[in-house]
């Protein structure tokens, strides 16, 4: 049970790789990318998780209350946001690029090689 | 000092500022002065910074948040003389950069000077902050402008293919950074790296440290382009826009390896196993270095040779660190500069071809370029540079670097760096023998490249008359500049005192931690340098190109034979840079598997 | 490489990768029992010295808040980079979002989805207005706020035509905003040095925890990343939508 999270993590990582590995679709590949991605949220957020532990905002707490580290969901949130952002620049290189070779499948003869 | 988060928020600010003037119509020359005096007055900012640096390491808490109780709650930047040199580094190619653009992206212009500043600020920032989420954050910001601008030439699928695979490998490079840095916090608490060092230094580095660490160098590793990471690098310096490639052949790379080396020092120096470590560093940096002026060879796409000879490079580099002494690492900064200033001003070399022939294929241009004195004269010179010749700042650092190395009981790391260099000078010598002097004929190594780099998408809208002045103009600063470092007395003497602050990790976390200065006056080692190393090296390039450029004197049929064993092993080599995304993730597993298994066994 | 040695290559290296990482995730404190200090550390002194009440906020803004400068230029270098690489081809030309197909006829609007819209969007830009504001009070902030704000504007793409939200992108009024809102988070947060103190620092009357106007600089520096994330994703959106309604292949004249 405690190993869960971690497990989850390096689950999703892995998975999100071999997706990357065996993809025939450009559009696959950058959701695996993603996949990728929320390993390291599971992660970040696992670690600073405390048992019984309530949101970091301090209104109206019951006195000596456990509150989950803060620092870890803003790591988080900064995570979130480069993910959005580099999936959609990656997204945007797969459709001009099936604009002009008419294909997603990243397994074509590529144009720079050797 | 005040001015301490000016190179990173100056940029920032005047990126934004610039996407609000693209509104107004044909202001491009504004455009263009406006980005080129930011460059300057970062660099102006970073040389006042590396002067402070070398008396006390600078240490700037933002909001105002020094440490409570010992334990820092904010960010700090930390800046020795080696981040500051770096930052200046960056700062100087970027400034150079946009000197060669100014004839440049007339007919497109959008946002491209905007992200040539992100990207900047990044670099900035990665070179100073002394805290682990920071890293990653202006990691991040480097990976986005980069892919931006690689992808800059939406008219060939070549950029639009080699972005994806650059933003891919990087992508994943982060997520092992994250990791890292996520095994740091949860074990030690903090995210800055003096705190880490100072826990680490009391508690030891247990096995889910030696994990982190390993993960934090095999994600810097992907950007510095180390075997088995390297597979994306050609692809991206390619086909990116001239200035771009100036800047990520030029700092882009060695920063990865500048973050390996800031993490050792700072957090795990006093209690990972010393020799371990080194020889899987040696080893991946010299593998990397014999596969890229091998893979140099084989091009005669003229930037991706460029970019093959730049994974040789950083494998030296890595070397250089990797050798785990104060003194090398000073004289790997030394070639990390000459090498930017020398590799941007290659770079410029071809944008001048492409420039003139819409072209960068060596075997359609050969003999092309008889016209162009100045750049002939400063190619073929930077590719001796390029290789070590003293008095070459190149030839300096590399002569340290093989200095400690042999002190150290690693005499072989010189013969590896020999022939690379003369592997790597020689490809570019032989690339500028073809082009500007029109000798030799299609070689059987280099013709077959499946890559030609005939047919480029052109940069510019016109092409007419000699060489406009400012494409030229970096090119001899550049070049003028590698020299000077050279021949200037006090470098070397700079660049073992930065190795010695870099190194010093206890001093780094005690000035911040507590605020204490610690002097530190490097020993000077007594031995003196080879200077001959890099006549060697230099001689030997000149064989290479000779060996690719004319027939050889060995009889007929040894040269047959050695072309039939060559051709298996280097068509093999060729067919693992398969240019798909989906080889290097496993290449990528693969090395990442064995070095963290690695780790475990440190 | 050939597909099925890739994948056995691949399972190999991610078993041992996979195990190695495990255990090194398993040498962290049980799962459960963060230790800190930094996150309490946070949490003890942001009332007294920022009176502010929520700690994410507190660390993204304030302790922490230089990363979010930085966060917010990697959306802006983003944005740029997508439209830089969104712009036509010299083989494409800007026509009119029409339908082209000339096998069917437009479909009419279904005015289920229509009301729906015309309920939803002034809702859920007020939503977001309101997450932005109380960013340092309640869960949300700036980004969560300005991500709602885009997603109003979504609501006139799917209610409406794509004509209508180009409307409201159309110009150079939404880059400015973004423009506005990345310059206007590094500018504020320069103010402090005009006086000689650090980059960032919080010299804004601090309030009194709980209320509107409390925290110093967190309302402000939410309201900008809001208005740049909101013209950030809006931006984005209109990109991807001209690509696929507007951009065509340069007929040959």
């Amino acid at each position: 049970m405690n190993l869960l999270p971690f497990l989850v993590t390096a689950w999703l990582f892995l998975a999100g790789l071999y997706g990357i590995a065996t993809s025939r679709n450009v559009i696959h590949l950058v959701s695996c990318l993603f996949v990728a991605q929320s390993s390291t949220y599971v992660f970040l957020l696992s670690i600073g998780f405390r048992r019984q532990g309530t949101a970091p905002i301090l209104d109206e707490l019951p006195a000596g209350a456990r509150l989950v580290d803060p620092v870890v969901q803003s790591l988080a949130l900064t995570d979130i946001v480069v993910g959005a952002t580099v999936s959609a620049l990656i997204l945007v290189f797969a459709l001009q690029a099936h604009k002009k070779s008419g294909t997603l499948d990243p397994r074509r003869a590529p144009p720079m090689r050797g | 000092m005040e001015m301490t988060p000016l190179p990173v928020v100056v940029p920032l600010v005047m990126a934004a500022v610039l996407v609000g003037l693209e509104a107004i119509p044909g202001n491009h020359r504004l455009l263009d002065i406006l980005s080129l005096a930011t460059a300057l007055v970062v660099l102006c900012l970073d040389l006042v910074l590396f002067d402070t640096a070398l008396t006390n390491t600078i240490v700037y808490w933002f909001g105002g948040w020094a440490p409570m109780g010992g334990f820092p709650v904010g960010i700090a930047f930390v800046i020795d003389p080696a981040g500051a040199a770096l930052a200046a580094l960056a700062a100087l190619l970027t400034v150079m950069g946009l000197l060669f653009s100014w004839h440049y992206f007339r007919a497109i212009g959008t946002f491209y000077h905007s992200l040539m500043l992100l990207f900047l600020a990044s670099l900035q920032g990665f070179t100073l902050t002394g805290d682990l989420f920071n890293m990653f954050v202006f990691f991040e910001l480097m990976g986005v402008a980069a892919y931006a601008l690689t992808g800059y030439k939406i008219e060939d699928t070549g950029p639009l293919e080699g972005a994806l695979n650059f933003s891919v490998m990087n992508s994943i490079g982060a997520f092992l950074v994250l990791f890292g840095i996520g095994l740091i916090y949860g074990r030690t608490g903090g995210l800055n790296l003096a705190w880490a060092g100072s826990w680490v230094a009391k508690h030891g580095a247990d096995r889910t440290l030696l994990v982190a660490f390993m993960l934090l160098v095999i994600g810097f590793l992907i950007k510095g382009a180390i075997v088995p990471f390297h597979f994306w690098l050609p692809d991206a310096h390619a086909v990116a826009p001239t200035p771009a490639s100036m800047l990520f052949s030029g700092i882009m790379v060695e920063v990865g390896l500048y973050a390996v080396a800031r993490i050792y020092w700072t957090v795990f120096s006093p209690s990972l196993h010393f020799l371990p470590l080194r020889d899987l560093l040696l080893c991946i940096g010299l593998a990397t270095s014999l596969a890229g002026g091998v893979m140099a060879c084989l091009q005669r796409h003229m930037k991706r040779l460029l970019a093959y000879s730049t994974v040789s490079h950083s494998g030296m580099m890595l070397a250089g660190i990797a050798v785990l002494d104060s003194n090398a690492l000073g004289g790997t900064l030394l070639y990390i500069i000459a090498h930017g200033m020398i590799k941007a001003g290659l770079f410029i070399g071809t944008g001048i071809i492409l420039y003139h022939y819409s072209s960068i294929d060596e075997e359609k241009l050969r003999g092309k370029g008889c016209q162009m004195k100045m750049t002939a004269f400063l190619f073929c010179a930077s590719g001796l540079a390029l290789a070590g010749l003293p008095p070459f700042a190149t030839g300096t650092g590399k002569a340290i670097i093989e200095r400690s190395a042999e002190a150290a009981g690693y005499g072989s790391l010189s013969a590896v760096f020999l022939v690379c260099s003369g592997l790597t000078g020689g490809a570019v010598l032989r690339a500028g023998a073809s082009v500007f002097f029109g000798v030799g004929s299609p070689n059987f190594m280099s013709a077959p490249a499946p890559t030609s780099g005939d047919r480029e998408p052109p940069e510019t809208t016109s092409q007419t008359g000699g060489t406009p002045l400012m494409m030229w103009i970096p090119f001899l600063l550049l070049v003028a500049g590698a020299f000077a470092a050279g021949v200037a007395p006090q470098a070397a003497g700079l660049a073992a005192q930065a190795g010695a602050r870099f190194t010093d990790g206890a001093g780094y976390r005690a000035a911040v931690l507590t605020g204490k200065e610690s002097m530190l006056w490097p020993p000077l080692p007594s031995a003196p340098l080879r200077w001959e190393s890099g006549a060697e090296a230099a001689l030997l390039a000149v064989v290479v190109a000779a060996f690719f450029l004319f027939r050889s004197p060995l009889p007929d049929r040894l040269v047959k034979g050695l072309k039939v064993v060559m051709k298996r092993g280097l068509s093999w080599l060729r067919d693992i840079h398969s240019g798909y995304i989906g080889d290097y993730v496993t290449w990528f597993m693969i090395g990442a598997s064995i070095m963290v298994v690695i780790a475990v066994l440190l | 490489m050939r597909q099925q040695v890739r994948i056995i290559l691949f399972l190999v290296a991610a078993t041992l990768f996979g195990a190695v990482f495990v255990a090194a995730m398993a040498g962290l404190p049980t799962f459960g029992d963060y230790r800190g200090p930094y996150g309490d550390l946070v949490m003890q002194t942001v009332l007294k010295l920022r009176q502010a009440q929520q700690g994410v906020a507190a660390v993204t803004f304030d302790y922490r808040g230089f990363d979010t400068v930085c966060e917010e230029s990697i959306l802006f270098a983003a944005v740029a980079g997508a439209m830089l690489l969104m712009r036509p081809q010299e083989s494409e030309q800007l026509s009119d979002a029409s339908d082209q197909a000339s096998d069917r006829s437009l479909p009419a609007p279904v005015s289920a989805v229509i009301g729906c819209g015309v309920v939803m969007f002034p809702f859920t830009l007020l939503l977001g207005i309101y997450v932005v504001l109380h960013g340092h009070l309640t869960p949300g902030g700036g980004f969560q706020g300005g991500v709602l704000l885009a997603s109003a504007f979504y609501f006139v793409y799917l209610s409406g035509e794509y004509a209508d939200l180009l409307e409201y992108v159309a110009g150079h009024l939404v880059t400015l905003f973004k423009v506005a809102g990345a310059a206007a988070f590094a500018l504020m947060a320069a103010i402090p040095t005009l006086k000689g103190h650090p980059y960032m620092l919080n010299v804004m009357p601090l309030g009194k925890a709980g209320e509107l106007l409390s925290a110093g600089f967190l309302p402000l520096y939410n309201c900008s990343v809001g208005i740049e994330v909101a013209a950030g994703f809006l931006l984005l959106l209109s990109s991807f939508l001209r690509q696929v309604l507007a951009i065509r292949k340069r007929r040959p004249s």
